[in-house]
């Protein structure tokens, strides 16, 4: 038997489309179109001999990080909400 | 044997004991009962289930396999296999993971199958799937262990295939004893060192850079950095590949039914993104700047893996290489076993139990023993993956295991958010995904990329395994209310 806690965290938790899963989806669907540009403007060819699909990668790992970082707080501030 | 070899023994033997010792902790403290050996009862702390679930993501892989399928591919490939991680895997694994969480703490699931037994009403699609997933799961765990085994044989000079029994061995004790919580216990020892190790050993690279930096504009000049694969093949890859691996692979798909809190979910989110955008992005990229610069042709070895272990033990010397290579190897391990368990808990509750029907009624202790006892088969099977690895773990996996992983996922998220998907729809789909794509890859288009139009390798498989199970399901029946009453119970 789960705890009290526990059912109130299931709770929180709807398995219908909510709007943060909107939010989700539209980025799903924008980062990959974003991410293909990219492919093909700055990863091809160099930049003062350095490649450009060195500096690609540093962008992206900074967009990924402060990505996790923004759906981390939205998660902890919703969940902060409803349970 | 080199004369450095007996160290590595030494501290490798020390290392194996330590795991199997936590092993046998986490059988102590979990106690008994098949739910508590396939899944830890759903009930995993939050320090465990973070490092679970980052350690079977960050293994040798993604350091090593990675990096060599960059130095002797090129680019592309690197990008091929990693552009999820950097680009969409975030939002996707937000979008399953709460749910997924919510359903097996509803239901007391313990495999990936029994949410689609719930779901779909029936026991079939439960056994197709697991079958369809089971093999590319099993190349998976086959080809961690040729990364392991190829960087320990580099490092000591002892043959892969003495090293690749040992890490059977030792992951099969682990998973026998252990089960789930085992491994969990296992992957913070391996997690702790990893991160610390990796470190240590990206700091050297740097402290070294001085005498790498006058080769560094040449071997920018090398072919492995110029782009070569056309944009359709990117576009299948991010569309069908990307979807199953944030929570759809089974091996990260049981750790979520294991996590005890939801906040457990919320705090992998930031774990993750931090350690895909690194590990997934900027080491593999360093390392294979510093490999073409300090070899602008690749010399000649035994297995491609090594490259990386032999690197660093030119460059800091093979005594200190050894010793932090261990964190290496100890992640390496996470991910094999963790893999291990998975197919144990699947072939175990998905297939045998679920076939032979009198099993499911045996007393306890005797079905709990009964899994343990699969361990011995799967490592077996493992072994046949393992034994002579013709390509770079890399190209094994983008060939065989991706495409399989993306049919079985797909019918799966269809299934969660489109209850017009009935039993007949899932196993459609997955059976159309998986035969055509074996069709595709050694009958009608044998030769790379499997189709005349340069899409994903997987890609045509994939889409038909869509169309097959959305088409169905608008031919068929809807599933019964009652399934869906208990299934979507908020």
């Amino acid at each position: 038997m789960a705890s009290k806690e526990i059912e109130n965290e299931l709770k929180s938790i709807p398995l219908h489309l909510t709007t943060l899963d909107k939010v989700l989806i539209a980025h799903i669907i924008i980062a990959s179109l974003i991410s293909l540009l990219f492919l093909e403007y700055l990863t091809t060819g160099y930049i003062d001999s350095i490649p450009k699909s060195l500096i690609n990668h540093v962008i992206f790992t900074i967009l990924n990080i402060i990505v996790a970082l923004a759906y981390y707080l939205a998660f902890k501030r919703k969940f902060k909400v409803t349970s | 044997m080199q004369e450095i070899g007996i160290i590595p023994v030494v501290i490798l033997g020390i290392y194996f004991s330590t795991y199997i010792a936590l092993s046998f902790i986490a059988f102590k403290r979990g106690g008994r009962g098949l739910a508590e050996y396939l899944v830890a009862k759903g009930a995993l702390g939050r320090i465990p289930a973070i490092f679970t679930l980052i350690a079977t993501y960050t293994s040798v892989y993604g350091f090593v396999g990675l990096t060599v399928v960059f130095y002797t591919w090129g680019y592309d490939w690197l990008v091929y296999d990693t552009i999820e991680y950097w680009t969409v895997i975030i939002p996707i694994y937000c979008l399953l993971a709460f749910r997924l969480w919510k359903l097996a703490k509803t239901h007391k699931y313990t495999t990936p199958g029994d949410l689609i037994a719930h779901r779909t009403g029936s026991n079939i699609p439960r056994i197709v799937y697991a079958i369809a997933v089971l093999w590319p799961l099993v190349f998976h765990l086959g080809i961690q262990f040729v990364a392991l085994s190829a960087t320990a044989s580099a490092l000591t000079g002892i043959s892969y295939h003495t090293f690749l029994v040992v890490y059977m061995v030792i992951a099969a004790i682990t998973v026998f004893i252990g089960g789930l919580r085992g491994v969990a216990y296992c992957d913070v020892l391996n997690g702790a060192l990893f991160v610390s190790v990796m470190g240590v050993l990206i700091g050297s690279l740097v402290a070294r850079w001085g005498t790498l930096a006058p080769s560094i504009s040449t071997a920018f000049q090398s072919p492995i950095f110029q782009r070569t694969l056309p944009h359709q093949y990117y576009l299948t890859v991010l569309f069908l590949l990307a979807l199953p691996w944030p929570a759809l692979i089974p091996h990260i798909w049981i750790r979520i039914y294991a996590v005890e809190r939801r906040d457990t979910i919320t705090t992998s989110i930031l774990s993750y993104g931090i350690i895909w955008s690194l590990f997934y992005g900027i080491i593999p990229y360093i390392l294979t700047i510093a490999l073409t610069a300090y070899w602008p042709t690749p010399p000649k070895v035994t297995v491609a893996e090594e490259y990386v272990a032999r690197f660093f033990s030119e460059l800091i010397g093979p005594v200190l290489a050894t010793i932090l290579f261990l964190g290496l190897l100890g992640a390496g391990i996470s991910t094999a076993d963790s893999i291990l368990q998975t197919c144990v808990a699947m072939f175990h509750r998905d297939i045998l139990e679920t076939i032979v029907k009198p099993i499911a009624k045996w007393p306890e202790r005797k079905r709990e023993f009964l899994a343990r006892c699969m361990t011995i088969v799967i490592i077996l099977l493992a072994a046949i993956a393992a034994y002579a690895p013709a390509l770079p773990i890399v190209r094994i996996a983008i060939a065989m295991i991706w495409p399989l992983y993306s049919i079985t996922a797909i019918p799966v998220i269809l299934m969660l958010f489109w209850k017009r998907v009935n039993k007949y729809a899932f196993t459609l789909g997955v059976l159309s995904g998986a035969i055509t794509q074996l069709l595709f890859q050694f009958v009608i288009w044998p030769e790379w990329p499997n189709n005349p139009w340069y899409l994903w390798e997987g890609a045509l498989a994939t889409i038909i395994a869509i169309v097959v199970t959305v088409i169905v399901s608008l031919i068929t029946s809807p599933p019964p209310k009652t399934v869906l009453e208990t299934f979507y119970r908020e």
